[in-house]
Formats: structure tokens, sequence, C-alpha cells
């Protein structure tokens, strides 16, 4: 039986011409004469009538390709002249001609290929093996770690309670008193004001934001606008920014010292607001109570009444001197320790004690709690998020680069991706890790193929930069291309160890045809 | 975002169109009162005078001491030409004369040899055309000029008296006259201000920051031309309005300015204006059902054109800002004809390469190589067809065209060789603004050859584009155009291939920080002609170098593709054009279509529009109807800006992918009707896509069509979708015969009247019909690229008409060279007959188009190539293809099977589906033969028996 041409020969039983002198289309529709397969007319609504043509608009050619692997073209391929790689003994351009069997030579390239692949394969996958040892490490290290620290957590648990419970009872009476005191109108006019206060200095701060973002805009708009759009409105906006914002004359006229003078008097302003918020209303009516107790009103007073005399230009150097003098009247047991920071001047010296003592087991118990949380969290990503061994556990921090164009490109893993300019400083964040391939299956192979960075810098007039990062088995963590298809959209691509999966898995078959 | 309208002027700040728009309204307001104050003196003898070439002096009587000369020849073809010029100015100026010379096919033009001429003292009678049938009467006083067939007028013009050509004068002698006496000056104002309004900015204009010298002072023109008993005008494109122009003046005016010729970079141009575009072609027909009429008025200065309807025709007022008359009056009398003398006068779109009509791949930007590759990659991995894939301005290193940017183009040559390994080809972009800057050759050979574009003071004149600041070549200078052909040698052009094929963008041209988007129009060209005079025509120019220099570049030379934006009359002998910087929206695409046509009937027919809209991201739906329109314009590109989301057609998902690669193919499969098409059109002027008015000249019902048309003469008639969400659409049957949805074989009955029919059209199909009468030549089997199809067998479509009968063509050549202007080429006629019960369909050499006139006795030529020679049957063409084969036959329409089918070889096999006949009244799927594999080739006669 001669083979039928571009058929695969699985199939070959079904095209027997000595079986019977007519073909049935695979399909079944449709029964044609033997004549009729590979006559370079589509009989087949299935088009299993010309394996060899190029008859049928969505067929394949078979090619057996000896010396090679078997590999498969499609029919529009057929005959059109040019030598597909998948064809290599150019079986599939039998009417051209056009190209000779080259099957030798190209298998043992391939086949030199496929080893120096499984040659990384394997070296990868040693070191992706290290990766999981030094993981696993990480692993009891973390577990023991955290089993330590929750034992610490109970009993620093039992601590803050108990200290709680005595300053509780300490603070109990002076409350008492302050809560009568609370009532007074002067009291609640003073809550009113605070209100107020504190309303308009957060639409002070919108304002600043919003000013703020403003300028950012500009700048951003005037660094990087693309001075080739024919936009003029762009252009004058850019040209009115950098009037405004560059440095004031040298030769300072009228005008900027009265500017200056306005902008000295604002950040006072600020420093008073600050200061009068923070105030412990609450403490001021302990003050009042306890007055008669602690005589440091008069002796510090007199320093911060000083303050009203100096004069602007020197203030902030005079602020120095004053907080010095008044700590060294502390020290000196000259004047209490409340003088300084009036707000802390207003508990009894145990009340403030044991507050103080409540406060420090309070931060090492939360400070414990983040500690657990932390490794616990990390413990979890080792189920799933550091891949299925934990393997990426220990490239978390590890950066790799590469230069492009103008450019130097950082990828750190599971950190940020960022651009930086080989020209100058600066520097464009592009992203910050944000997730593996959602578009396959957790815990699969093309799973941890890829990676996304996301929310980086803003592009002028465009999307927030980002990164694709497309990863393959290699012997090294390394950058190998950048690219970046859509504006502030980039791609990189990265070979890791990490990805060396063993060559049994499973995953990344070894081909058997092309 | 849309258009900045503030950055283009309006008539009314333009101050020769204040001025003389203004004589128009004059006239419109007492008709009754208004005259023209010019009249044709006694008729002066031309020395070496041809036959039918007259003079005569012509005087205004506002000026009488101001002297203009009338010329009209009468040309080979009827075609009337009409000058006038102003002669023995005291001044040292001139108006510009060489439009004609850069717009013409050749400059001197045969005269007819039957035209004669009648004087009288009242008006000169100028009788041509065959058996006399065409008069051209010119009225003395007031002058007017009336072109009549067969006693009817067709073209009048001036007659409303808006003639008016501004004579030159010197701002001195202007202001001497207040020396005169009071009384005397009131006199001279009194005198013209009924007809001219005075103007303080005749001799400086400022518009914004800009300031015109105007060294020459006033010399505008204003034409009036009349078209009694027609209701439907159509031309000068390029503009965003329907096909059938609207009123711009009067009560039912659309727009309330004139449509605008001025070629400007537009940046999101408004989806429905008369507001001037990339290119300008200051030609138009004038259409009834029982004429066709055309003017070509060749100027190229800054021009606003009027258009008012009224029972009686159209009135059209042209008002230009410098420049001579020189009118040429198509006689018609059908579009048909129009099309031909116009191709006369400008030439036709020559056979392009026949690769560049296939799919052609672009983005702003592919950045590197590997995004080349990928992108040829994407392509052949989803078995979609291309045939070109695009670089816009960022190959380039610093915007300096020729660099490659190596940082991501190392080595350009091995990319090219990668494309083209697979049959496909690149093309590159290559802008007219060239960087400043001595390192650049390019600039340094420019500055060096002194062949750049000139400030008004002499200097070199620079502003700001893509490159930032720039310099311009003056391509109306001789010396720069071997300059630029050597530029793109491949001794020069080292990172270059055969492979690699040109865009000339931005040739308005665009200079950012200039007025109006261009140069200053007092900006000085070659010859001491200024930008005003010669503006629209400045794109063609680059065009033209560009197109020159790629033919030169081989030897045997092969035949260029240049794409540009900006055009005038005679752009189509360069290459291909596209309408521009269009938005990915629903309205924008819905006008793509009558912009297109509009190009298509005035010559410029290898057009197409940025598929997917170049601004924006369509959705899948838009996208998929834009690829469906895209498939059925002559030229097919997508392409998209910077800040686009990437939209290759590989990227989609399914269905959507499905649907793009369905309109891919089609297109590949109808290559043989478009080649067909493009072939008919290099020899006769046709349009590539023909709006209803030009297939059916006679009802009158479809002139204002504009959103189906036919291809070719192929009988497909083709209508977009450009309604978001649209299921059935209607679309317009003009002929007496049956029509075929091409995609079911669906029957919709002949009618003796025009009638229209509702389609269903879910996104995945379109409405494509074929007129009974036509066989349809295909080829199923679509490659890759186009260029490795040159083999595979043909599939004949045949769509009966209600008597049984169909014919149809197939051209054939090398598709890439000159050869069949050798005679190398294929050129068969294929017909079905109908005797009693049985048929024959013969396949015999196409003997030329017998309708045409010029084809056979002066076909038109393409640039710089010799005529076409007649078509031997053993040329190299057909020998090199004896083995391509027709593989199928479909026999659309038959009343009932045949018993037998026959070559004369052997008897043939065939299936046979019952259904509706093309000779019934019924509606339903057509009946359907098919035979298979008849046995006969493209190359030889022969016949096949239906019995």
């Amino acid at each position: 039986m001669t083979p039928v041409q571009g058929l695969n020969p699985s199939l070959a039983s079904k095209y027997d011409h000595s079986a019977s002198v007519n073909f049935t289309c695979l399909d079944g529709s449709h029964i044609i004469p033997f004549s009729a397969v590979n006559d370079d007319y589509c009989d087949c609504p299935d088009e299993s009538d010309e394996p060899g043509t190029s008859a049928c608009p969505t067929g394949v050619f078979y090619c057996e390709n000896e010396g090679h692997i078997p590999g498969r073209v499609l029919s529009s391929r057929v005959n059109d002249g040019i030598c597909d790689p998948e064809c290599c003994d150019g079986s599939d351009e039998w009417a051209t001609g056009a190209c000779p069997n080259k099957c030798a030579e190209i298998g043992q390239e391939y086949r030199r290929q496929v080893e120096a692949e499984m040659k990384t394969r394997k070296t990868g996958a040693r070191i992706r093996s290290t990766y999981i040892k030094w993981a696993q490490g990480e692993r009891k290290r973390l577990q023991l770690d955290l089993e330590t620290k929750r034992k610490e957590l109970e009993v620093k648990e039992v601590e803050v309670e108990k200290s709680r419970i005595a300053l509780e009872t300490m603070e109990a009476k002076s409350k008492q008193e302050i809560e009568k005191r609370k009532k007074s109108p002067l009291f609640l006019s003073l809550l009113t004001h605070r209100l107020a206060l504190s309303r308009l200095r957060s639409r002070v701060s919108r304002a600043e934001k919003e000013l703020e973002a403003l300028h950012g805009i500009l700048e951003d708009l005037s660094k990087g606008y693309n001075p080739n759009y024919q936009d003029m409105a762009v252009k004058a906006a850019v040209v009115g920014y950098e009037e405004l914002t560059k440095p004031p004359e040298p030769t300072g006229s009228t005008d900027d010292s009265s500017d200056y003078t306005e902008e000295l008097e604002e950040e006072i302003g600020d420093r008073e607001l600050d200061e009068l918020e923070r105030k412990d209303l609450e403490g001021i009516l302990l003050t009042d109570i306890s007055e008669s107790d602690w005589e440091t009103e008069e002796e510090a007073g007199l320093l911060w009444k000083i303050d009203e005399y100096i004069p602007e230009s020197i203030y902030e150097s005079w602020e120095v001197v004053r907080d010095a003098s008044i700590d060294w009247l502390v020290r000196l047991g000259i004047i209490g320790k409340g003088s300084k920071g009036k707000t802390d001047g207003v508990d009894a010296p145990h009340v403030t004690a044991a507050r103080e003592k409540h406060r420090n087991l309070n931060n090492e118990l939360t400070k414990l709690q983040n500690d657990i949380k932390s490794s616990s969290e990390t413990l979890e990503k080792m189920g799933l998020g550091f891949g299925p061994e934990a393997e990426w556990k220990k490239l978390d921090g590890t950066c790799v680069d590469t230069v492009a164009g103008d450019y130097t490109y950082e990828l750190c893993f599971f950190g940020r991706a960022s651009q930086k300019s080989n020209k100058d400083s600066s520097s464009n964040h592009l992203g910050t890790f944000g997730e593996w391939n959602t578009s396959a299956e957790p815990a699969t192979y093309d799973y941890y193929t890829r990676q996304v960075y996301k929310n980086g810098a803003k592009c002028w007039n465009g999307p927030m930069r980002s990164v694709t990062v497309d990863m393959t088995c290699g012997t090294t963590n390394a950058l190998l291309q950048i690219s970046e298809p859509e504006k502030c959209e980039y791609r990189f691509k990265v070979t890791t160890p990490a990805l060396c999966w063993p060559l049994d898995s499973g995953e990344q078959t070894v081909k058997e045809e092309l | 975002m849309s258009v900045k309208q503030e950055d283009f002027k309006l008539c009314s700040q333009s101050s020769f169109c204040r001025r003389l728009r203004s004589i128009g309204a004059k006239q419109a307001t007492s008709p009754a009162h208004f005259r023209s104050p010019y009249a044709v003196g006694k008729a002066i003898q031309i020395s070496d005078s041809p036959e039918a070439s007259w003079a005569w002096p012509l005087k205004s009587a506002l000026y009488p001491e101001i002297s203009f000369e009338l010329r009209i020849d009468v040309l080979e073809g009827d075609v009337v030409r009409i000058r006038a010029d102003e002669v023995r100015s005291k001044t040292p100026f001139r108006r510009y004369n060489e439009s004609a010379k850069w717009a013409l096919l050749k400059e001197d033009l045969l005269m007819a040899r039957t035209a004669s001429i009648k004087h009288t003292p009242e008006k000169s009678i100028i009788k041509y055309g065959k058996d006399g049938k065409l008069v051209l009467e010119v009225q003395h006083k007031p002058f007017k000029i009336i072109q009549s067939r067969e006693g009817k007028p067709m073209v009048i013009m001036n007659e409303r008296g808006l003639f008016h050509m501004e004579h030159f004068r010197v701002k001195e002698v202007e202001a001497g006259q207040e020396l005169l006496s009071e009384g005397e000056q009131m006199v001279i104002q009194n005198d013209n201000s009924w007809f001219e309004e005075s103007d303080k900015d005749m001799f400086e204009e400022t518009w914004k920051k800009w300031t015109d010298s105007k060294p020459k002072g006033p010399e505008a023109l204003s034409i009036d031309l009349t078209f009694p008993g027609v209701q439907h005008v159509f031309g000068l494109p390029e503009h965003a309005s329907p096909l059938s122009l609207p009123d711009t003046i009067g009560t039912d005016a659309q727009y309330s300015e004139p449509y605008r010729l001025f070629n400007v970079d537009i940046f999101e141009y408004l989806a429905d204006s008369p507001m001037s575009l990339y290119g300008a072609i200051p030609l138009l027909h004038a259409v009834s059902k029982s004429h066709a009429v055309g003017v070509l008025n060749l100027i190229a200065s800054d021009t606003w054109v009027d258009v008012l309807h009224t029972k009686a025709g159209v009135q059209t007022h042209w008002m230009s800002e410098s420049g001579i008359l020189d009118l040429f009056i198509l006689p018609g009398p059908t579009p048909d004809a129009l099309f031909e003398q116009y191709a006369a006068l400008t030439g036709p779109t020559p056979l392009p390469p026949q690769w560049s009509i296939g799919y052609h791949q672009c983005r702003w930007n592919y950045n590197d190589e590997p995004d080349v590759l990928g992108v040829q990659a994407g392509f052949d991995e989803a078995d979609m067809p291309l045939d070109v894939t695009w670089l816009d301005i960022e190959y380039a290193e610093e915007h300096r065209y020729f660099d490659w940017d190596p940082k991501h183009f190392p080595d350009p040559v091995r990319m090219l060789d990668a494309v083209a390994e697979k049959g496909r080809k690149m093309v590159a972009i290559v802008d007219p603004h060239i960087k400043k800057t001595d390192s650049f050759r390019i600039y340094s050979d420019a500055k060096e050859l002194d062949i750049l574009v000139k400030k008004s003071d002499g200097s070199n004149f620079e502003g700001w584009c893509w490159t930032g600041s720039s310099v311009w070549v003056d391509f109306f200078n001789p010396k720069s155009w071997d300059w630029w052909m050597k530029m793109f040698g491949f001794s020069v052009w080292k990172e270059s291939s055969p492979a690699l094929f040109i865009w000339n963008d931005m040739n308005e041209p665009s200079v950012f920080d200039g007025p109006e988007i261009s140069v200053p129009r007092d900006t000085l060209f070659h010859g001491g002609w200024e930008n005003r005079d010669l503006h629209n025509i400045n794109g063609m120019m680059f065009h033209r170098a560009t197109a020159e220099a790629l033919i030169a570049r081989e030897s045997p030379a092969k035949r260029p593709f240049v794409l540009s934006r900006s055009f005038f009359a005679g752009s189509q002998r360069y290459g291909a054009i596209w309408t521009g910087d269009n938005m990915g929206t629903w309205d924008h695409f819905a006008g793509e279509t009558a912009m297109i046509l509009s190009n298509n009937i005035a010559g410029m027919s290898f057009c197409g529009a940025d598929v997917g809209g170049f601004f924006g991201n369509p959705t899948p739906e838009l996208l998929v109807r834009w690829y469906q329109a895209g498939a059925f314009m002559p030229f097919f590109r997508a392409h998209a800006h910077i800040d686009t989301k990437r939209r290759e057609p590989y990227l989609y998902e399914e269905p959507i992918r499905g649907y793009l690669r369905d309109v891919l193919r089609m297109r590949y499969k109808l290559l043989p009707v478009w080649y067909n098409a493009f072939h008919e059109a290099s020899i006769r002027g046709s349009p590539i896509i023909k709006p209803q008015y030009a297939v059916f000249p006679h009802d009158e019902a479809g002139f204002a069509i504009d959103d189906q048309y036919y291809i070719g003469s192929s009988g497909l008639l083709f209508k977009p979708i450009t309604v978001e969400g649209a299921t059935t659409t209607t679309v317009y049957l003009s002929a007496p015969e049956p029509y075929y949805n091409y995609h079911t074989s669906y029957l919709y009955p002949s009618s003796s009247s025009p009638r229209r029919i509702t389609l269903s059209t879910p996104l995945e199909t379109y409405p494509l019909l074929v007129q009974g009468g036509h066989i349809v030549p295909t080829r199923e089997r679509v490659r890759r690229a186009s260029s490795l199809m040159w083999q595979d067998p043909f599939t004949l479509l045949i769509a009966l008409d209600k008597e049984g009968k169909a014919t149809g063509e197939l051209y054939l050549d090398d598709g890439v060279g000159y050869d069949y202007q050798s005679g190398d080429y294929v050129w068969r006629k294929f017909e079905y007959v109908s005797h009693g019960k049985s048929g024959s369909l013969k396949s015999t050499r196409h003997e030329g188009y017998a309708t045409s006139p010029l084809s056979t006795t002066s076909p038109v030529k393409s640039e710089g190539k010799g005529d076409v020679k007649v078509y031997q049957e053993n040329n190299k063409w057909a020998q090199a293809i004896s083995h391509v084969r027709v593989e199928r036959i479909i026999v659309l329409g038959l009343k009932t099977a045949p018993k037998m089918v026959r070559s004369s070889e052997s008897t043939l096999e065939f299936t046979w589906e019952d259904g509706v006949a093309a000779g019934g009244k019924k509606e339903g799927r057509a009946s359907r033969l098919v035979i298979k594999n008849p046995g006969v080739g493209v190359v030889n006669d022969w016949v096949i028996v239906f019995e």
C-alpha cells in the first residue's frame, strides 16, 4: 500500500485502497471514489479527502521528517513555495519542489537544542532544589520562631492586662473630677472651637494636597509631555508652569520679601495650631485640679513667655535653646517634668508611671503580634504564593536588571519593578508585585510562568505603569528582554531556576511532534 | 477631544475669501441689476496657433487700463480648456501658471481636429465633438461662456457675473491715488463698491499670531459655474461630507462655510464638515439622469467653493487666493466618460504592486525587531493572511527618517529578510520634515544643495514637527529630484532592501507651529513662487519624488508603493492615500464610505481609511465592522495611535477572532476581483469602487446614496454596517436583474424598477451581493501572503441574469514589475450564454474595452512608462502560469439541472442543488450547479457546454 501523501500514519487504515474502491469521509457524510482522495479538490465537508494538498481550507499536512521528528503544516502552507521548519523533509512542497530535505541537518540541530535545553533544565532543577531546601529550612525556622513567640505572647498578654488594671484604678479617681468639670460651659465652648479648628485645618490641608497634586501633574506634564504633539495648549501650560515655579529673582524686589514674611508667618501659625490641637483638654482640667500640688507653671512659664518677645527671624534657634533649658531645669529638679510639652504635665507622677508601663508593655505586645502575623503569612504563602514547594521564597527580594536603550530596568521579585535613567538619576516606579498568572489554574506550571506588577507611577495622559513578567526555566535569574507594547505597559522576559521543574513532573514535556 | 476649529481659518477670516464671497452675496441680493464688469474684445491671432486654439482680450470696466487675455483650446477627447491671465502688467508680478504642469500627465495636450469657430459681434461660437454636437459659446459683453450638448446648456461660466481676476497693483501706486481730488476718488470708490469690497488686508494680513507679508498684494480669482438641469454635484474631495454635495449658502444650507480646498494636517477632524482636510482635487461632476458633465479648475491656491441647488440647476462659486484661470470642461456625457476624460488629462491610477492590495498591518509603533517578528508570528499562528507590516516614526532615531534606531533595530536588513522570507513586505515612514542637525546627512546634503524651502526674506524656513526644529526640502526644485532618488538607492540607504517600501506622511506639509499647522503663505519655493500659489500641490511633489526614487532603485524597475497623506489632482499616478487621522468612533466610521467614494470618483482611487480608527480604542463590535468595511476598501490597512491598546486581529478571543479571520480571508479570496478593478482603473481611469450614480446614471433616485457601492465592474455590491447593534439593513438595488447574496446564494428576483431589500446582518456578516449577469473569479485558497497565491487555482462564480447570461473577466500579470507593459500578461473574458435549455461557458482573449474611446486609440499612460502593448497569448507570463487551472465553476440561477456538462476533452463531474431560477419572480436560495475540476486553465481559450 503506497502511503497517502500528507496523511498521519495513524489514520492509514481508513485510507486503505485495497479494502474498497470508495473512500468514506472520516465524518461518514460522503462516499467518494478513491481517485478523489488527494485530487486537489475538496470533496469532504470534514476535509478528510485532501490530507496532501492545499484544496481544503483548514486541513493539516503530516510530514514524516525522517531523521527528525514528524511535523504538521496547515494545508494553506502546502505548495506555497515556502520551506516551513515544521516540514524539514520538504514533503509539503511536492509540487513546487522548492524545499530540499534538510531533516538530517535540522534534526541534528534540534537534538542538540533539546539536549542543551535538557541540560539547562537539569541544572536549573538542581538549583531549584536548593531553593526548596532553603525554603524548608526557612519554614522550620519560622515555625519554631512562631511557637516561641506565641508562648511569649501569652505571657505578655497577662502582663499587659495587669498593668491596665493598675492604670485604670489610678486614673479612675482623677477621672471623676474631670467628668464633673467637663460639663462646664467654658469647656464645652472649648470643644466647639477645637472642632472648628480641626475642620478648618483639614480644609486647608485638602487644599494644600490639591495644590500639590496639581503641581505634581504639571511637573509630570512639563517633564513627560511629548513636544511632538501639536497641541499648543499643552505647550502653553508647560511654559506657564515653568515660569510659576522658577526660583525668585535674586534681586529681591519688595514684593518678594513680603512673600517671604508671609510664608514664615504661616509656618509659625501651623506650629501653634499643632500645639493647640494636640493640647490635652482633659489634661488642662486635671491641671486645674492639681495646680496647687505642683508649682511648675511659675518657673517654666517665664521661659514660655519669652516666646512672645522673640523676633521671628531667630525664633527657630530660640526654640532649641528654650527646649534645652527646660530639659536642664527638669533634670536639675528645678522644675517639674511636666513643664515640657504641656500635655504631659497633667497626670500625677504615679499615674504617669503606670501609663508609661502600660504603654511599653502594650507596644511589646503589638510587636509580638505583628511578628506572629507576618511569620504566619509567610508560612501561608509558602503553601501556594511562593510556589508548590515554596521555591520562590528564596527569590523574595532578589533583584535582576538589564540595560535597554536609555534605561536600566530592574525587577525585584515580589517587590517592585523600576526603570532608571542611564543619563541622570531619575527613576520611574513601574509597579509592585500584584499577582501570578490569573488566566491559569492556581498551582499549575503555567500559573507560575507569569507575574504582574501593578500600580506603578502614572504616565502623563496615560495609565499607571505596569509590568507583565513572562518567565521561563533558566540556570540563572536574569532579565533578558523588555518591551513596551502599549504605552506604559511593559513586558519583561525573565529566566529563573525556580521554574525548572523536574523533568518527570509532567509539565514542559519534550515534544515528540512539531 | 476633537478638532480645534480655531486653528483653521473661516472664509471670513481670510481677506480674499471675504472679498470674493461678498460679490456672490451682492449678486444674490439683486440678481436682476447685477452685471459682470468683464467683456471680451475682438479675437486676436495667436502666432503658431494650433487649429483649435483661440484668444481674446478681456477687460474689466472697473479697471480699463488693465488687460487680461482669454484663451480657449479644444483638446482631443472634446475637453475644452479655458485659460485667463493678466497681460502687460506694469508690476513685476505674475500669476501662478504651473498647476497644470504638475497635475497633468503631459504638458503638450493634443488638440481636437474637428473644432471650428464662427465670430459675430456679440459672440464667438465654437463647434466641436462628433457631428458638432458640442458647442461652446463665448458671449462678449458681459463676458459669459456656455457649453452645450445638442442645444442643451450643460455648463455656464459667469452666468451670475461673479468672474473676477484681481489685477496686480503696487501698494505705493494705490496710495498715490489719494493724491487725486476727493471728488475723483469718490467716483472710483462708488464705481467699484457695487462689485468689489474694499479691504484693508489686501497687502498684509494678520491672523492670530502670524502676519502674511503678501508682497504681491491682492491677486484672487473668482469664477462662477452653473450647471443647468442637474440636482446633484459630486467631487471636490477631500471633505468629511456626503458624496452628493449639500448647499453651503441659501436657505437650505447644510453648512455655513464653503467647501474648502487647502491641504492641512487636521487633528481629529469632524465627521461631517466642509472644512479642508489633507488633500484637494478641484474636480466636480454634475449629473442628471440624462447627462453628466465635469469641470476641473486647476488651481493650487487656497480655494473655497459655495454650492447652491436651485430649481433650475446647481450654482457653484469658486474663490481662490491666487493663480491663473485654467479650467477644463469634461463633456461626459456619462460618469464613465468623465472618468476617462479626467484620466486622459491627469493620468489613471497605474497598476500597483499586487501585494499592496492585500492586508496591511500598521501601528504607531512596532517598537523593535522582536515586536515586528512577533506580529508575523501572531498572524501565522492564527492562520490569518498578512502582506505588509508597517513602521511609524519611532523606527527612526530621533525621528531622523532613514536612520534606524540601532537600539531597537540593530540589523534592519536581517529583519526585512526575515519578513520577506514569507513573501511579505514592509513599509517604513519617511516624512518631509528634516531634523535640523548637521550630523544628519539628509539635512546637511539638502542645506549644501540649497534646496530647502525659504522664508519670505530668503533664509531657510524652520518650523517644528515630530523632529523638533526642522526644515523642508523644496521638491519643486528639480535639483532635489536626483538627490532624493539617490537617497533610496540600496548603495546609499544600505539599511534598506527591495522588500521595503515607503510612507510619506505629514506632507501638507504639517508644521506644528505654523499658521493653520502648515508653512506660512509667503514662504518661497523654486521659481520664486509662494506657498500661497502652489500649496495644494506641495504634498504631491514629495509623493512623486519618492515614488520615482523607488522605481529607480531597482533594475529592471519594480512598481513602487508609496502611501501619501496629502494629495492633489494627479497624485493617483504616484501611489495610495488614506483618509488620515480618523477616530475609532461609529460616526467617524460611518463617514469614511462617502469620503472614499468621493476620492474614487476624482481619480484618487487607491485609498482607504485607518481600520479601527487612528484614535481611541474601538469596541470589538466596532472593530469587526471596521474590518468588514476595510476589506472592501481599495487600500486595506489597520492603524492605531501610540496611546491605544494593541488590537492586532489575532489578539482577540473567539468569536471576534473568527469574524476577523473570515473577513481577512474574504479579502484574499476576492483579490482577483480587486486586481481586475485596478487593471480597469489603470486603462480607463474608472474608480476602483463605484458609487450608485456612477453605475446607474439614469436612476436619479439612487444618486444621493453613498453608503453602498460596487467593486469595479465585477457586479459585486457591498454595504458596510456602520450602525452599532444593527442586525438588519437595507440595500438599494438598481439593476433590473436578479441579485444574489454572495454569502448564501439567496436570490432577490429581478424587477423593472429599483427597490430596497432588507438583509439580516448579525455581527459575523454584512451585505455582499452579486448583480445577475456577472462572472466573479476568486481564489479560495488563502495563503499567508498574497504573493504566495500566484499558482493557485481559480473558482468562477457565475451569477446568471434574468435571460440566463453572464460575463466576466480576469487580468493577471507578475504583480510586481513592468513586463505587462511589453505584453506579458493574461487578460481573459468569460461569457456564459443560454440556448434554450442548454448553455455554454466560453473563455476567450479579452479584446479591450469596446465602450472606451480612449482605450484603443490613446490609452492613458502611467507616469514615465510607455503604452501597454497588445496582449499575445503565448507571452512570458502566460507561459509562466500555463499550469494554473480553474478548479471549480459554480452556476447560480439555472432553471433545471443539465443532463451533461462537458469540455472539449471530457464529460465533467458536477453536483446540483435545486433552487430558485434567475429568470423567475421567486425569491429564495438560488439553484446551484458546481462543476468539479473542469480541466481548464486561465491562459487558453476553452468552451464548456451544458446540455
